[in-house]
């Protein structure tokens, strides 16, 4: 699938991604503390951490769902809060909990996500028909939403995601509840996507998926990036040479003071 | 043991209940300021009433208020019986622990009966302080009635909504049993109200029939209990309570039935080809789609269904005047009322706000089609009533009818959009929900009322009255201007919810 815009003709492109300073606070809970980032065109990210780390949060400031309280989200060099129509073009958000419209088809909903987009019809509908059918939704077509499993709606969310064509994908934990043949297609989906020029920012808690998958890695807690780079940086920088991604997210994340006691 | 468990699964019911009715205790003081104030303005007026009336009233004329309660209260439970049996989704976790499925259904049955008995608490606690102190002491006797009427109706309330659950199968009693509650509250009130079709002189009868029928229902015997009399008090404990028994014992395996079938409904149906034709444009696509919500939800039809059967009979007696006319004022407030609710329903219970703030299309945009969608069954009632007056002879109300009704329907749906507080669509037309309650929506009733009474006016024979209609009505006009013109979008509640 040719899913990704080709990049900016000319001087060195702007990144896919950049934030500057992200701050967020709820009530008295910092969320998200002076986030840096930065994810180049054709690049997959995984962002990690522990649970309430800041990674939600994070991937939502970037959707332009919540307003950042300082800092600055650049898109392909345009910044979300100045330009939020042009900014939110190239961008596709997967939630973690798809929220899809439960009364609707799977035609009807990738019908309004692909208007929201403003694609024309005789784009969309072929676009749309494609997608389901490579989702294996396709025979799913008179069906409401609210009848699919878990795992179909996961795909849908992924459908609706993929209509307008993103170059830049956010994924929040886009393999909970699917099963290895759909988790298989899903990362099958996201390796196509990247190879054909698109970026893509996901967090899991699954970390041989960022492992197998991802160029980069972020490692996020307390609402801020603790380490960052590709895996073998990353293995450096803990002083373990082959050891799992595993080993070195649970030593830049827990100290062991914070070790829970054992079960009696 | 039982006693024990059924503490456990009622005392976390109440918790729950109390936490979605209050929201805090200051903020339920608050919110519940003019109930408040309505509970004192009532003992102000029964008590006296009371005082002044010296003896008792006729016993026909208390089984008739009896009755009255006692179909509220019934309505009030199956409604609740809805929300315990769908909408809780602690079934599994219940069933699945050590608790007897009779611990869990007495508990239920508790919190049912508590919902019914607040359900008329207002008018209840007034009326039977005021024939205490007013009367005599044994009225304190119908406190006890209002408790095991309560009992009783909660067990009636299971009984008509597993029913309905085993004749229909869980997907279409959901939606039937929310009528039947709708159409059991409101029953009385249609009663009453129907003796506007009854000529002058025969109301009395009329009102000496329907009195009747609510002492051969039994109420004569609640009535006489609720004067302290023993005998037919012992009765009905002894009824209520063996109902209730009897139902704990038999609707305890039926429930955990009513459970299976529910997950069963949930089975894949066959699938049957549909032909899809693709629409372009975001206007027309999100008009298209907010109107398939609204029309594939009947759970939402359900429950705008109750505010509709006490608006349309509230206009019965304006038929004694207007006949064929009272279409007008009918046509104003149906459709202005149903562009309120339903555009409540499309934009504050949108349920994929996150999809649409994502997307690159400015919000306003798609706040118009909302509107458009939600106004789609306002056009309709209008264009029926209408037809109703230019068949009835009445071309000229029937071009202000459109005109003022359309108008109103607007100001309303414009109201609604204008403010948007993200409410999953269960709750938002629930009864005693909180969720909906603005000045926005105050102001759309508003409109409503002194439109419809502007268009009854209007209709009316004598020219004084015609010119105080056009007077209401451009009191309306400025109204829905200033909805237009005075209220802004406001975008500022998403990060709140």
């Amino acid at each position: 699938m040719d899913s990704a815009l080709p990049p900016q003709p000319g001087a060195l492109p702007a990144p896919a991604l950049e934030c500057l300073g992200l701050r967020k606070r709820f009530a008295s809970v910092v969320a998200v503390d002076g986030l840096d980032l930065r994810v180049a065109r054709g690049e997959f990210y995984a962002f990690l951490g522990p649970n309430g780390a800041g990674k939600t949060t994070a991937l939502r400031m970037i959707a332009g769902l919540l307003r950042p309280d300082s800092g600055q989200i650049l898109i392909h060099g345009l910044s979300l809060q100045a330009n939020p129509t042009e900014a939110k073009r190239p961008l596709a958000y997967v939630p973690d909990d798809p929220v899809l419209y439960g009364k609707l088809r799977p035609l009807e909903h990738l019908e309004f996500v692909a208007a929201l987009w403003e694609l024309p019809a005789a784009v969309a509908q072929p676009r749309a028909e494609e997608l389901l059918q490579t989702l294996g939704l396709w025979e799913k077509r008179p069906d409401y939403i609210e009848s699919f499993s878990r795992g179909m709606k996961q795909k849908m969310a992924l459908a609706s995601a993929l209509i307008h064509r993103p170059s830049l994908m956010l994924l929040d934990e886009p393999l909970t509840g699917l099963d290895a043949a759909a988790a298989r297609l899903v990362k099958d989906l996201l390796a196509d996507f990247v190879r054909e020029g698109g970026t893509v920012v996901l967090t899991t808690h699954i970390l041989e998926v960022a492992e197998r998958m991802a160029e980069r890695i972020g490692i996020i807690a307390g609402g801020r990036l603790v380490t960052e780079g590709t895996l073998e940086e990353l293995r450096q920088r803990a002083g373990e040479s082959g050891g799992t991604l595993e080993d070195i997210f649970l030593r830049v994340t827990r100290s062991p003071a914070e070790a829970p006691p054992p079960l009696s | 043991m039982l006693a024990r468990q059924v503490g456990v699964i009622l005392r976390n019911d109440l918790r729950l209940f109390w936490r979605g009715l209050s929201g805090g205790k200051m903020r339920w003081l608050g919110s519940n300021g003019v109930l408040i104030a309505l509970f004192v303005v009532f003992h102000v007026v029964a008590i006296p009433l009371f005082l002044f009336l010296h003896h008792y009233p006729p016993l026909a004329v208390e089984a008739l208020v009896w009755g009255f309660f006692a179909f509220t209260m019934l309505g009030a439970a199956a409604n609740q019986v809805i929300v315990v049996i769908f909408e809780r989704a602690d079934f599994d976790f219940l069933l699945s622990s050590p608790v007897s499925p009779r611990a869990i259904l007495w508990a239920r049955l508790a919190a049912i009966a508590l919902s019914a008995l607040f359900s008329v608490g207002l008018f209840v606690v007034p009326l039977i302080d005021g024939a205490a102190i007013g009367l005599s002491a044994r009225y304190l006797a119908s406190f006890v009635v209002w408790a095991l009427l309560a009992l009783l109706v909660g067990s009636l309330g299971f009984w008509v909504t597993l029913a309905l659950v085993r004749w229909l199968g869980v997907r279409r009693a959901r939606t039937a049993a929310q009528v039947v509650a709708a159409l059991l509250g409101a029953s009385v009130f249609l009663l009453f109200q129907m003796q506007n079709f009854v000529p002058i002189a025969q109301r009395g009868a009329f009102l000496a029939k329907m009195a009747g029928i609510a002492s051969a229902l039994g109420f004569s015997l609640i009535a006489r209990a609720g004067r302290g009399e023993l005998s037919p008090l012992a009765i009905l404990a002894g009824g209520t309570l063996g109902l209730a028994i009897l139902t704990s014992r038999q609707l305890a395996r039926l429930l955990v039935t009513g459970v299976q079938e529910a997950d069963e409904s949930r089975a894949p149906r066959q699938s049957m080809a549909v032909r899809h034709r693709w629409t372009a444009g975001l206007f027309r696509a999100a008009f298209r789609k907010d109107l398939r919500l609204i029309l594939r939800d009947p759970l939402l039809l359900a429950q705008i269904l109750p505010s509709l059967l006490y608006l349309v009979p509230a206009l019965f007696p304006s038929w004694r005047f207007l006949r064929l006319r009272t279409l007008a004022p009918l046509g104003l407030g149906v459709s202005s009322q149903l562009a309120l609710v339903l555009c409540l329903v499309s934009a504050w219970g949108e349920e994929c706000w996150d999809l649409i703030r994502m997307s690159p299309v400015p919000e306003p945009r798609l706040r118009g089609a909302k509107m458009a969608a939600a106004m789609a069954p306002s056009m309709a009632v209008i264009a029926l009533c209408s037809l109703g007056l230019v068949i009835g002879g009445y071309p000229g109300l029937a071009i202000l009818t459109v005109l003022m009704s359309t108008a109103c329907a607007c100001g309303c749906a414009r109201l609604a959009v204008s403010e948007i507080r993200p409410t999953p669509r269960k709750d938002l037309l629930r009864r005693g929900g909180r969720s909906a309650r603005s000045w926005r929506i105050y102001l759309g009733s508003f409109l409503i009322l002194i439109g419809a009474a502007g268009l009854a006016l209007a209709g009316a024979e004598a020219l004084y009255l015609r010119l105080i209609g056009v007077i209401f009505l451009g009191v309306m006009l400025l109204g829905v201007i200033a909805c237009f013109v005075l209220v802004d979008f406001d975008a500022a509640n998403f990060e709140r919810a």
